[in-house]
């Protein structure tokens, strides 16, 4: 058993005692109820079940939950896709996914926000020239596997809402 | 999921295929992004067919094209004709030798 304390979505978890061989996933949905954080394939192959993680030198980057043991979180800080929203408004990477028909069944959802936003905050700090965005944005979200919609909706979406703020993520034209 | 039907999906029958439910993406392969000419791509809306009633989705009948198109693609580009699916990147390689 392990002594857990983690920090989602702002807010401090725990203490609490779990398993060693208890997943995150697990932690999230069935502990704490948080059920936004999908289970898919087990195998850290779809990353439907990625959550963000907060390091303390200030960078964040994704992790899969699925074979990841809830212990090894411990004096962790994440973000869910619980916490994008803020009073009852949608983030606007949340606004653009369902304008843009992004998803359908919505499984691989929570994953692809999560990896969307871990782009936006990386993109504020180190900008991309525009020529370079579509690569940037294919290449950071090509670990997440959907079915439905191809990809393509997703990465329009992610595309619009850094164009709608060029100047705080796209390098200045020459 | 017309790529993964027409390139990627090699399931076999009976126990030892993905009905003996022991199969996870490491053996069915679903299409990356990377695996689509995302850049390349155009999503066409239809209109509405009455002011009142907004488009509806088809669902999978759209990935029905998509399979022959592409084997066309490869026949073009190849001067081989594949009948059985999916075209694999080991029957190319088998094909072009």
């Amino acid at each position: 058993m392990t002594t857990l304390v983690v920090t989602i979505n702002g807010r401090t978890h725990g203490p609490a005692e779990v398993r060693d061989d208890l997943s995150m996933n697990d932690f999230l949905r069935e502990f704490l109820g948080m059920t936004g954080t999908k289970f898919g394939c087990g195998a850290a192959q779809c990353l439907s079940c990625a959550v963000i993680v907060d390091e303390p030198d200030g960078t964040s980057h994704t992790s899969p939950t699925c074979v990841v043991p809830a212990a090894s979180f411990n004096g962790k800080t994440i973000r869910t896709i619980e916490g994008h929203a803020k009073d009852g408004k949608l983030s606007p990477t949340q606004k653009a996914f369902i304008d843009h028909f992004a998803f359908q069944c919505g499984y691989c959802t929570a994953g692809f926000l999560n990896e969307s936003q871990v782009l936006l905050e990386r993109l504020a700090k180190t900008p991309v020239a525009r020529e370079e965005l579509e690569g940037t944005i294919a290449e950071a979200l090509d670990g997440h596997l959907c079915r439905c919609t191809g990809y393509i909706k997703y990465h329009e979406a992610v595309r619009d809402v850094i164009l709608a703020d060029a100047n705080r993520y796209l390098l200045a034209s020459k | 999921m017309g790529v993964g039907y027409a390139l990627l999906e090699t399931l076999p029958p009976y126990e030892g295929g993905p009905g003996n439910g022991q199969w996870n993406l490491g053996q069915y392969l679903v299409a990356r992004g990377s695996d689509l000419p995302l850049q390349d791509l155009e999503i066409e809306m239809l209109p509405p067919l009455t002011a009142d009633e907004p488009p509806k989705g088809m669902a999978e009948v759209v990935m029905i094209p998509v399979v022959p198109a592409l084997l066309n693609a490869i026949h073009d580009a190849t001067g081989k004709r594949f009948r059985s699916l999916p075209v694999t990147q080991s029957m190319l390689k088998g094909a072009l030798a």
